[in-house]
């Protein structure tokens, strides 16, 4: 029995490269397959794997075989066929293509299904643009559905406290990669629509990683379930190239978790600033209606009525002082002409009392002549005057008829009357 | 400040605060008016900033209760040092 020596690993990975070396059916070969995993390295090496539904073999394609390469740049997804030789890299211990040359031979399976369902979910409006709901400018509480692990809840977590500390914060653990990831993202996104949490945006997403592992969030479930979330739901899912489904599907979608918090929520600062800014719109406008209140009073103040208020009265005091005149006027002409009058009257009375004192003289001294003229002086003297009826003084026989009844005066007045006897 | 509006979320307050910077800004109120809606204004910036430093929000998780109900947890973490007290479970 020969001494068992147990081999040392590179030994072992030696003695396995040997025999892959040796063998003609995997030299210079045609393999075809999708790429995946395409990872250039900074010293000009592309590495890659190839797949197909069930196998994934690794691929190097070194600076110095694919600086010849002409075709459509190298990505994810992307179908062809590769020309070279399997190697095994020993300090590794894992075999891979060498890389010669590299043809495209048209969509990946995986890339063309994506692409299919893509039109099948446009065309039944679930991308569309319209029904995209703007996210809440102050959310009082963030869901979040993504793998608890990771580096992207704590990126959320650390970026949304950051900008606005009195954010609450849900976490939906789920699993964001494998095979269950579809179902579990899809009950954390439904569990978060759940009321009772009062979520009011959602954060749905993960870190970056290769094709296949974001392959969930391209899953129709996943996709479904952003769109038909009832809170706006936000895609940060981390990648660069290829948008995924679930993207188109979100109201909005971002590269990175950390660009997903920074969306839903917002900075304080830029809240605190929003408020100084409306508080100053609110002085402008004040300022501004105060101002022209002040301009309208201080151009009514000017008017020429309030700088001489009593312009306002001048017109009135004028037509009253034109009454005032007018009655003073007609008083006094109407006193004046009474007075005039008065005057007058008094001045015919002193006339008449001079007149009539005249008179009186004239008539006491003719009183006094006729006195000594008096038919009753002369009848005194045994004279008497002989009147009719009708008082007439009788001094013709013509005046008397015979039989006619005289009176007869005599002296002191006293009377007798005496018949006509004859004429 | 009246009462009720120790209830007013920084939303409605922001909100109305807008709407009464807007009426303010169109110049159609009256002068008085203007001035009552500076004085509610300033009101509301008072419930904003008030609001805006409140107590910290709160971090949960959603677990699984041992009835199997679905339950919010705090998740105890100092977001600053990256440190976390509480490992959540994948629920889903």
């Amino acid at each position: 029995m020969a001494e068992i020596r147990p081999l040392s690993v590179s030994e072992v990975n030696r003695s396995i490269k040997s025999i892959l070396l040796e063998r003609k059916e995997l030299k210079d070969i045609w393999i075809k397959g999708e790429i995946s995993n395409y990872s250039p390295s900074g010293a000009g090496h592309i590495y890659f794997s190839l797949k197909d539904p069930t196998s994934v073999i690794r691929c190097t394609f070194f600076s110095f075989q694919n600086k010849n390469y002409k075709g459509k740049k190298l990505q994810d997804g992307m179908e062809v066929q590769v020309f070279g030789s399997i190697n095994l890299y020993e300090p590794g211990g894992y075999y891979s293509v060498n890389v010669a040359r590299v043809e495209e031979l048209g969509k990946g399976d995986i890339l063309y299904r994506i692409e299919k369902l893509k039109a099948e979910l446009n065309a039944k409006g679930i991308f569309n643009i319209e029904r995209k709901r703007p996210i809440p400018r102050f959310p009082k509480t963030l869901g979040i559905a993504t793998s608890p692990n990771g580096a992207a809840v704590e990126d959320i977590i650390r970026i949304a406290k950051e900008r606005y500390p009195n954010i609450n914060i849900l976490i939906a653990p789920c699993q964001v990669q494998g095979e269950t990831a579809p179902s579990s993202i899809v009950s954390a996104i439904e569990e978060l629509n759940n009321p009772k949490w009062e979520v009011d945006v959602i954060i749905a997403g993960r870190g970056g990683g290769s094709f296949e592992d974001l392959m969930p969030f391209n899953e129709e479930a996943v996709v479904m379930a952003y769109y038909n979330s009832r809170v706006p739901i936000i895609s940060a899912v981390g990648h660069q190239i290829d948008s995924l489904l679930c993207d188109h599907a979100a109201d909005a979608y971002v590269p990175t978790p950390t660009a997903g918090a920074e969306l839903a929520v917002p900075e304080i600062e830029e809240l605190e600033n929003y408020l100084s800014d409306i508080e100053n719109r609110f002085n402008q406008s004040l300022k501004y209606k105060l101002d022209i209140a002040r301009d309208r009073l201080h151009l009514i103040s000017n008017k020429h009525i309030f700088l001489e208020p009593r312009m306002l009265l001048t017109d009135r005091i004028q037509r009253v002082d034109e009454i005032l005149n007018r009655i003073f006027l007609l008083g006094k002409n109407n006193i004046s002409t009474k007075k005039n009058l008065l005057q007058r009257f008094e001045n015919i009375t002193i006339h008449a009392k001079s007149v009539l004192s005249t008179k009186d003289k004239q008539f006491r001294l003719a009183l006094g002549r006729v006195d000594s003229f008096s038919p009753l002086e002369t009848l005194t003297r045994g004279y008497s005057v002989a009147r009719n009826k009708k008082k007439e003084v009788i001094i013709s026989p013509a005046q008397v008829k015979v039989g006619e009844e005289l009176e007869l005066i005599l002296k002191d007045q006293k009377k007798i009357k005496v018949e006509v006897k004859e004429k | 400040m009246a009462a009720k509006e120790k209830d007013v979320s920084f939303e409605e307050a922001l909100q109305e605060l807008e709407q009464i910077a807007e009426k303010l800004e169109r110049g159609q109120l009256t002068l008085e008016d203007s001035i009552k809606a500076y004085e509610r204004g300033m009101d509301l910036k008072k419930i904003c900033n008030e609001r805006l430093k409140e107590a910290e929000g709160k971090i949960e998780f959603l677990a699984k209760a041992p009835d199997g109900k679905i339950v919010k947890e705090s998740a105890v973490r100092d977001h600053k040092e990256k440190e976390k007290k509480t490992k959540e479970e994948i629920l889903f």
